[in-house]
């Protein structure tokens, strides 16, 4: 038997959902491409271990969190000063919003970033987000704090999309 | 309710669509080998100037196995007797990295229709100093000039490939005024420059510069640059639900986007993308911009299986105008296409190995 069978319907049924979150971590395609490649491959390299002792998407998840942070810690991967091109945009309103958006996303530090991914695009809880980004829950509470805020500060106009989110933050 | 969770799965639906199956498997494969390799060498190998020679190799023949650097060294783009260009693109590193990879991804590289590759060494660009902003490039409707940041002269030059001759602009312009979004428009001759800034900036600014002349004109930058004309004129721009060719009535539209054509040779025809389709366009559609009439959706034909209407380009001729394609599988190639803007048909002009960022004569 291939010993990557297992990894190949791993990826068949999550890979998309894990690009959607490489996606919204780097806010870029080619380096989100990059970025779940280089998780994958040593999530294949491990494939036999982890499938035998570990959950999989959960280790490869923390990995991608890792890795993002890792790269933009060590600074080698730029940031788009341009968006790419995107599919399927109607340049309404809402269009203009989440361009705002992304704008103000990519002026984040990384890990309020991650952390706005983590808890608002994968509905993670603060405890799970801890894990996943190695740090305390404090931290993830602090974090998101001055991710909301900061998103307040930059880009006023998207006020109405946060009206869902503070109370938990001051908590 | 448009709250934040929304837009973010909104966002995420702008995810590409890869698989990254096998690269996977065949990267692990390859560390497998390395892994075995390097434990061979320890024992066997000898080292010289970087180069590791193992001897007996595991085959028992006595091949040697030459261990290359991972990174490509791109020449300089020379000062002149260079040939039109066929693109610029965003450099990236092989894969996957190494913790000592000195590799810097999202650099501009630029091609030739000859083939060549070169670096645009003087522009800016992110660094092993960990600086990640990008200035924008652009390229003459013939490849035949581009339009760069020049970051020792602090502002942008216009050079001519063949002859190295070179124009800076009148401006002074900031690394950090690129911090943000920003745009450069190149007229077809080269000599009009529009460069629009968004965010980098106190507060957005665009400047329409004739570059033979020195001079400058400021745009209303609230609207987002589509193309310019030789000696100026015409200039188009858009923002949500209009478009304005400088110099006339600024004509609505209904749901405008920016991924439009340059404007056409007659002056007044711009091409959209429309007729979405799971979120992807699937046709094309002329619009007047002098007096808003917009012509039928025509779906287009003759793309390659498993590739989307990406972007529109420049007019290739009065009927046709560039449209990029790209894959649905990353390890495909984008494809650009002339479509014929009264059929919808698409003929196939050339394949690019990199994504090309930015294409000769179009708004991007």
């Amino acid at each position: 038997m291939d010993r990557y069978e297992g990894f190949r319907e791993f990826l068949q049924a999550r890979q998309q959902s894990l690009t959607r979150t490489a996606y919204l971590l780097t806010g870029d395609a080619h380096l989100a491409e990059d970025l779940l490649q280089t998780v994958l491959i040593r999530v294949a390299s491990r494939w036999t271990r982890l499938a035998r002792d570990a959950n999989v998407e959960a280790y490869t998840r923390k990995a991608l969190v890792n890795q993002h942070l890792s790269w933009r810690r060590r600074k080698h991967v730029e940031l788009p000063s341009v968006t790419m091109p995107e599919r399927g945009r109607s340049h309404d309103e809402a269009t203009v919003r989440r361009l705002a958006l992304r704008q103000a996303l990519g002026r984040l530090t990384p890990r309020q970033r991650t952390v706005l991914v983590l808890r608002f695009f994968e509905d993670r809880t603060e405890h799970e987000t801890a894990q996943l980004m190695g740090c305390s829950l404090g931290t993830v509470k602090s974090q998101t704090h001055h991710a909301l805020s900061r998103l307040r500060t930059l880009a006023p106009e998207l006020a109405d999309l946060l009206t869902d989110v503070p109370t938990e933050t001051h908590r | 309710m448009n709250l934040l969770r929304d837009e973010l799965h909104a966002m995420a639906d702008e995810a590409p669509h890869i698989d990254l199956t096998e690269r996977a498997i065949r990267g692990a494969r390859r560390r497998r080998v390395a892994g075995a390799a390097l434990a061979v060498a320890a024992a066997v190998a000898v080292m010289t100037g970087g180069t590791a020679v193992l001897l007996g190799g595991g085959t028992g023949t006595g091949r040697s196995v030459t261990m290359a650097p991972a990174t490509r060294d791109v020449t300089a783009l020379p000062e002149r007797g260079v040939g039109p260009l066929t693109h610029a693109y965003l450099s990236r590193c092989p894969m996957p990295r190494k913790p000592d990879d000195e590799c810097v991804s999202g650099q501009w590289r630029v091609a030739t229709e000859s083939g060549t590759t070169y670096a645009l060494a003087d522009t800016m660009g992110p660094d092993r100093t960990g600086r990640a902003l990008r200035s924008p490039v652009a390229i003459t409707k013939d490849g035949r000039r581009i339009a760069y940041y020049s970051e020792r002269k602090q502002t942008f030059e216009v050079r001519d490939l063949a002859s190295g001759r070179t124009w800076k602009a009148p401006l002074k312009v900031r690394e950090g005024d690129f911090d943000g979004e920003s745009f450069l428009r190149l007229s077809p001759d080269g000599m009009q420059l529009i460069y629009t800034n968004w965010s980098g900036m106190p507060k957005p600014y665009s400047v329409l510069v004739d570059m033979e002349k020195g001079r400058t004109t400021t745009l209303n930058a609230t609207w987002y640059p589509v193309s310019v004309g030789d000696g100026g004129s015409p200039i188009t721009l858009v923002k949500p639900s209009r478009v304005w060719i400088v110099g006339n009535r600024p004509v609505a539209v209904k749901n405008f986007p920016y991924e439009v054509s340059a404007l056409g040779p007659d002056g007044r025809t711009l091409v959209r993308l429309g007729r979405y389709v799971d979120g992807r366009p699937t046709a094309i559609s002329t619009f007047d911009a002098l007096g808003g009439a917009e012509g039928p959706a025509l779906r287009v034909t003759g793309l390659s299986d498993g590739m989307s209407l990406a972007r529109l380009g420049g007019w290739v001729s009065d009927t046709e105008v560039a449209l990029l394609a790209v894959p649905d599988r990353s390890e495909m190639e984008s494809v650009l296409y002339a479509v014929n803007v009264h059929t919808g048909r698409a003929r196939e002009l050339r394949r690019f190995a990199d994504f090309p960022a930015v294409l000769p004569g179009a708004a991007r």
